[in-house]
C-alpha cells in the first residue's frame, strides 16, 4: 500500500518526506490545525489547503482574470507513518477527523493549545495526492487558524477584557515584523538567528543588526511566523532543520536580551512555505521581544527567509471616545486672519489623507480590504465638498486601484457628514508569499482620502479597516522609496508611567496625537505637531532630527494657550550645547539657531520685572561680575531657576548625528497643541519623537517608546496637494495605576 | 555662675575642646545646604505638585540655614529664635510656587534668608555691631567662596535647563562642593579680626 502511495506521489507538485504520507482530504467543515496521538501526547500534522480557481476582475488592467481562493475544506494533510492506525483518546476536547487508508485508518484531533502545528497553501494545479474517504466524527469547533486571524482571532482572544466602555470599532493593526533573508553557509546543529530588516538608510538604521524584533508589552501572541527555507541539497519537502521562535524578556531601552521566556521549535521543509499560528506572548508585564532563528540538520548553503505578525491586546481608549482625529485640534478659521500663516502651517489644507500602508500578512490571493467610515468635515454652509476615496497599490502607490466619490450624506452643526464604505480587492499579480522587504512593498495598499476643496480638519469617527491588515514596523521606513503619503492608522500603545523602574500601570489614560509633516510651497519645512486631546496638558516633548546635517536651522515653538485659544509662536529660553567634535572639521558653518530669548515677549508686572533686574545687578556685583559665582550668587540663580519654571524652555543639543531637542513648557502652562517648525531640506530624514511627557498638577505620563517618522525629500515640483506631507498620526496610550494585564 | 537657660539662648558653648561644637556647625553647614538636592526625588515622587512646592521651601530655609551656621561659626552659637525664623523662609519659598505672581516671593525669601542671618552677626557682635562690616564680609565670603567652587564649576557646568518633574535644579553634588567651598571660605575670612570678632574666644556671650 505504502508503495502504492508512494508511487501516486511521484509526480505532485510537492514530495513529502519519505516518512510522512500525504493524503488528499475534502470535507463539509473548514479544517482547522491538526494533531494525532500517540500514546503519550498530542504531536501536530501539517496541513496544506489547496486552493480553488476564481475568476476575478482585475481593474488595472481591465480584463478578468483566474484567482485561487481557498475554501479550506480540501486539504492535503502529511502523516507521519507513525500516526498510522493513530487513535483519539476518548476525552480529546474538539473535532476527530478519521481518515481512510485502505484498510487503516487515522484519527486526528483538533490540535489542542500548545500544540504549534503549521501548515501551508497550495494552488488548485499543485495537489497530486491521492483522495482518501475521511469523516469527521466529532465535529471541529475551531475555524482554520488562517480564517480567523484577522478579526475572530482577535475578537476571541480581546472578548474576555475588552471593556464595554468602548462603543466603537477600534483599528488596532498588528505589529509585524519582517527578518532579513540569510543566505550561505551553515553547519549542521548551528543556530542562525535572522536580523530584522531594518531601513535602507545608513542614516537612520542602527549600526548594530539585532535579531531580537521589539515587541513591547502588549503584544498578546505571535499569531503567525512564516518560514523559508531552501537549499540545492535536498529534494524539495524533505524536513532540512527547524525554525526556533524564541521569546525574549529584553530591555525596553537598550533591547538587550535579558532572559529567556520560552522558545518552540517547528520543522522546515525545503522549498515550500510554513505558517504557525497562535503562539501565546503570555508575559503582559515583560517588555517582550522575539526572536527568529534556523538550526539546520545538515550542513550547507541554505537560504532563509522568515517573518512574525502579532496579535496585539486591544484596549478601549476612552479619551479618544472613539473618534479619529485626522489633522488638529478644531479651529475657527475667521478667528485666525491675524495668524494666518501659523494657522496654515500648523493646519494645512487637507487635500489628502492617507490611510496605510495596509499590507497583506502574507500571501493571499485576491484579499479584499475594506473602509467604513463616518467623517465628520466642518464647513460654513452647504454645498459640502465631494470626498474620494482612491486606492493605490504598490511599491511606490504607483498603479492606480479604483476610486470613487462621497456626496455628504447631511449637514449639520457646521460639519459635513460622509458615510465612506468602500472595497479594493488586491490586483491579482501582486501575489504569492513574501518573506522579503521587497514582495511586502509589492502588496503595500494605500487608499487616500481627498476632497474637492481643501478642508482644514477632518475628523473620522468610527473607522473600521478590514481586510488582511497590518502596520508593519519597517515597511514605511524606507523614506527613499515611499514619496506617496503615510498617515497611518490609529496607534495605540500601553506605555510606561515616567518612573523607570515601575511598569506599565493604568489608572489615568491619556492620548496624545503626534503628526509630522513637511511643507515645500513658500518656505521649506518640518513640522512635528503635538497634540493633547485629553485633559491633560503637554508639559514636555524631547525629539531628535537625523542626520543633524540636515537640519540647520532655528527651532520655531508655537502653542496654543488651551484647546481654542488663538496659536501663537512661543518663545522659549533657549540652552545649546555643542557636541565638542561638531566644532569646525566638516561641520565649520553649521549652525542652529535658537529663537529669541523670552524676556521681551512675555507679559510680566513692571514690579515682579525691575525686583528680578535688581536682583540681577546684585548677583553681578556680589559674584565679581559673574567670574566667582559663590554661595549667595548660587542662591540667587536657584531663585532665577525658579522664576524661569514660569516660562518654557528648550535645551538643544547637538552631535554629528542628530539634533537634540528637548522642549518644556512652563510649570503653570496649558497648553494642549504644540508644533515644533525645523528648517526643511531636500534631503531624507527622520524626526525621532523621544518623549512626549503630558500632564495634570498630579500627575505625569510619558512616552518613552521613540518613534522614528521618515520625512522623505519633498519634491517642490510636486503637486500643491502632495506639498504638504503628513507622515503620522501617533495615538499614545499612557496609564498609572492599576496592573493592565487583566483589565 | 549658675544660669538660666531660655529660648532664644545660646545652647552649649565650649571652645576648649578640641573638636568644638562651633566647628561642628561649620562642617554641618555643606550638609544642611546641599540636603534638599539629595533628597528632590523623594519630594517629587511624594507628589508631584505638593511635593515640588515643600521642597522648594526646603531649599530656601537650606539655604538660610547654611548662612546661618557660618555665622554661628563665629558667634558659637545657634540661638533657636534663628532657626525657628527658618520657617518664614521655608513659607516664602513654598507659597512663591502657588501661583504664577507669587514668584518674587521667592525673591523676597532670599533677601529675607541674608538679612536674617546678617542680623544674627550684627546683633551678636560678629561683625562688630556694624551693618557695613556684615554687608563687606558677605561680599568677600561670597567672593572666596565662588573662588573656591570653580572647580565644581568647571565639572558640573551650569545653564541647563530644569526639568522640574524629574531633577533638581543642579546637581547635588555641585550642591555640597558650593556649600564646602562657603565653609572653607568662612574658615578663611574668619582668621580676619577686622571683618569678624570671633566672639567665643575673645569674650563671652554677651547675655552671659
Amino acid at each position: 500500500m505504502a508503495a502504492a502511495l508512494m508511487t501516486a506521489l511521484a509526480g505532485a507538485t510537492i514530495e513529502p518526506p519519505p516518512d510522512v504520507v500525504a493524503v488528499f482530504v475534502e470535507g463539509d467543515f473548514e479544517i482547522p490545525p491538526l494533531a494525532y496521538y500517540d500514546g503519550r501526547g498530542f504531536r501536530p500534522v501539517h496541513v496544506a489547503y489547496v486552493g480553488e480557481w476564481d475568476v476575478a476582475y482585475w481593474v488595472e488592467a481591465n480584463a478578468p482574470v483566474r484567482i485561487p481562493t481557498w475554501s479550506f475544506k480540501k486539504a492535503v494533510i502529511y502523516l507521519p507513518r507513525e500516526a498510522l492506525n493513530a487513535k483519539t483518546p476518548p476525552d480529546a476536547r474538539g473535532g476527530v477527523l478519521r481518515i481512510y487508508l485502505n484498510q487503516t485508518a487515522v484519527e486526528l484531533a483538533e490540535a489542542p493549545p500548545g500544540v504549534v502545528a503549521t501548515y501551508s497553501y497550495l494552488k488548485p494545479d499543485q495537489t497530486k495526492a491521492p483522495k482518501t474517504k475521511a469523516e469527521w466524527i466529532k465535529r471541529p469547533t475551531r475555524k482554520p487558524l488562517d480564517k480567523d486571524l484577522d478579526r475572530g482571532g482577535e475578537d476571541r482572544q480581546s472578548s474576555s477584557y475588552q471593556i464595554s466602555t468602548q462603543s466603537t470599532p477600534v483599528v488596532f493593526p498588528s505589529g509585524a515584523f519582517i527578518y532579513r533573508q540569510y543566505t550561505g553557509w551553515i553547519n549542521a546543529d548551528d543556530e542562525v538567528c535572522l536580523n530584522i530588516l531594518m531601513p535602507d538608510s545608513p542614516d537612520y538604521a542602527p549600526r548594530w543588526n539585532p535579531t531580537v524584533a521589539s515587541v513591547g508589552y502588549n503584544a498578546t501572541y505571535v499569531w503567525r511566523t512564516v518560514w523559508y527555507v531552501y537549499t540545492s541539497n535536498y529534494s524539495r519537502g524533505v524536513v532540512v532543520g527547524r525554525g526556533v521562535v524564541k521569546a525574549w524578556a529584553v530591555d525596553p531601552a537598550t533591547l538587550d536580551k535579558k532572559m529567556l521566556l520560552g522558545q518552540w521549535a517547528i520543522d522546515l521543509r525545503n522549498g515550500y512555505v510554513t505558517y504557525t499560528s497562535s503562539i501565546p506572548l503570555s508575559w503582559p508585564d515583560q517588555f517582550v521581544g522575539v526572536e527568529l532563528c534556523f538550526v539546520p540538520y545538515y550542513s550547507g548553503t541554505h537560504v532563509v527567509g522568515a517573518n512574525a505578525t502579532l496579535g496585539l491586546r486591544k484596549y478601549a481608549i476612552p479619551a479618544a471616545g472613539g473618534a479619529y482625529f485626522l489633522g488638529t485640534a478644531p479651529v475657527d478659521r475667521s478667528q485666525n486672519v491675524g495668524d494666518a500663516v501659523y494657522y496654515y502651517l500648523l493646519n494645512p489644507p487637507v487635500r489628502n489623507l492617507i490611510l496605510g500602508p495596509f499590507s497583506l500578512a502574507d500571501g493571499y490571493y485576491g484579499e479584499g480590504l475594506s473602509i467604513d467610515m463616518t467623517v465628520y468635515v466642518p464647513w460654513s454652509a452647504p454645498p459640502c465638498p465631494t470626498l474620494t476615496v482612491t486606492t493605490y497599490l504598490g511599491e511606490f502607490g504607483h498603479i492606480h486601484l479604483d476610486s470613487a466619490s462621497f456626496s455628504a450624506s447631511s449637514y449639520g452643526n457646521g460639519a459635513c457628514i460622509y458615510e465612506v464604505q468602500r472595497s479594493a480587492t488586491l490586483s491579482p499579480d501582486a501575489v504569492g508569499l513574501w518573506y522579503d522587504e521587497a514582495r511586502a512593498r509589492d502588496k503595500a495598499v494605500v487608499m487616500r482620502v481627498s476632497f474637492s476643496h481643501p478642508v482644514s480638519e477632518v475628523k473620522i469617527y468610527r473607522v473600521d479597516v478590514s481586510g488582511r491588515r497590518f502596520a508593519e514596523n519597517y515597511i514605511d521606513k524606507n523614506v527613499d522609496r515611499w514619496l506617496l503619503l503615510v498617515l497611518r492608522g490609529f496607534f495605540s500603545q500601553t506605555l510606561r508611567a515616567c518612573t523607570a523602574a515601575s511598569l506599565p500601570q493604568v489608572n489615568y489614560t491619556a492620548l496624545i496625537n503626534v503628526a509630522t509633516y513637511s511643507l515645500a510651497s513658500g518656505i521649506v519645512a518640518d513640522f512635528l505637531a503635538v497634540e493633547s486631546p485629553s485633559d491633560y496638558g503637554i508639559k514636555g516633548v524631547w525629539f531628535r532630527g537625523k542626520p543633524a546635517k540636515t537640519y540647520a536651522w532655528p527651532v520655531v515653538v508655537y502653542a496654543k494657550g488651551d484647546k481654542f485659544e488663538e496659536l501663537r509662536a512661543l518663545r522659549v529660553n533657549v540652552y545649546i550645547k555643542w557636541d565638542k567634535s561638531v566644532e569646525g572639521g566638516e561641520y565649520g558653518g553649521f549652525r542652529w539657531l535658537p529663537i529669541n530669548v523670552w524676556r521681551d515677549i512675555f507679559e510680566e508686572p513692571w514690579w515682579m520685572t525691575w525686583a528680578f533686574k535688581l536682583s540681577q545687578v546684585l548677583k553681578a556685583v556680589l559674584d565679581f561680575f559673574g567670574l566667582m559665582s559663590g554661595p549667595v550668587g548660587w542662591f540667587i540663580d536657584r531663585v532665577f531657576d525658579l522664576r524661569d519654571l514660569l516660562y518654557p524652555a528648550m535645551t538643544m543639543t547637538i552631535t554629528t548625528e542628530y539634533v537634540d531637542v528637548y522642549w518644556r513648557s512652563g510649570i503653570y502652562d496649558k497648553f494642549y497643541q504644540v508644533a515644533f517648525e525645523t528648517g526643511g531640506s531636500t534631503r531624507d530624514r527622520a524626526i525621532e519623537i523621544v518623549d512626549v511627557r503630558v500632564g495634570t498638577d498630579s500627575a505625569h505620563l510619558c512616552m518613552r517608546s521613540p518613534i522614528t517618522s521618515p520625512m522623505p525629500a519633498v519634491d517642490p515640483n510636486a503637486f500643491f496637494d502632495l506639498q504638504y506631507l503628513r507622515h503620522w498620526v501617533f495615538g499614545m496610550r499612557v496609564t498609572d495605576g492599576v496592573p493592565f494585564a487583566d483589565r | 555662675m549658675a544660669s538660666r537657660l531660655r529660648i532664644g539662648d545660646s545652647v552649649v558653648v565650649n571652645m576648649r575642646a578640641g573638636f568644638s561644637l562651633s566647628f561642628l556647625f561649620l562642617v554641618l553647614s555643606p550638609i544642611v545646604f546641599s540636603f534638599p538636592y539629595f533628597v528632590y526625588g523623594v519630594f517629587v515622587g511624594l507628589d508631584l505638585w505638593w511635593g515640588f512646592r515643600s521642597w522648594v521651601g526646603l531649599m530656601g530655609s537650606g539655604h538660610y540655614m547654611f548662612l546661618l551656621l557660618q555665622v554661628a561659626y563665629y558667634a558659637c552659637r545657634l540661638p533657636l529664635v534663628y532657626v525657628a525664623a527658618g520657617g518664614v523662609v521655608f513659607l516664602l519659598f513654598f507659597l512663591s510656587m502657588t501661583a504664577p505672581g507669587l514668584v518674587v516671593l521667592a525673591l523676597v525669601g532670599f533677601f529675607v534668608a541674608v538679612a536674617l542671618a546678617l542680623l544674627f552677626g550684627v546683633r551678636s557682635g560678629v561683625f562688630r555691631y556694624s551693618w557695613l562690616v556684615a554687608a563687606v564680609w558677605i561680599f568677600l565670603w561670597n567672593i572666596v567662596g565662588g573662588l573656591l567652587s570653580i572647580p565644581a564649576r568647571l565639572v558640573f557646568g551650569a545653564g541647563e535647563m530644569w526639568l522640574w518633574w524629574e531633577q533638581p535644579p543642579a546637581h547635588p553634588a555641585h550642591a555640597l562642593a558650593v556649600g564646602a567651598a562657603g565653609a572653607a571660605a568662612t574658615l578663611i575670612l574668619g582668621r580676619s579680626k577686622t571683618l569678624t570678632k570671633r566672639i567665643c574666644q575673645a569674650a563671652p556671650p554677651r547675655h552671659l
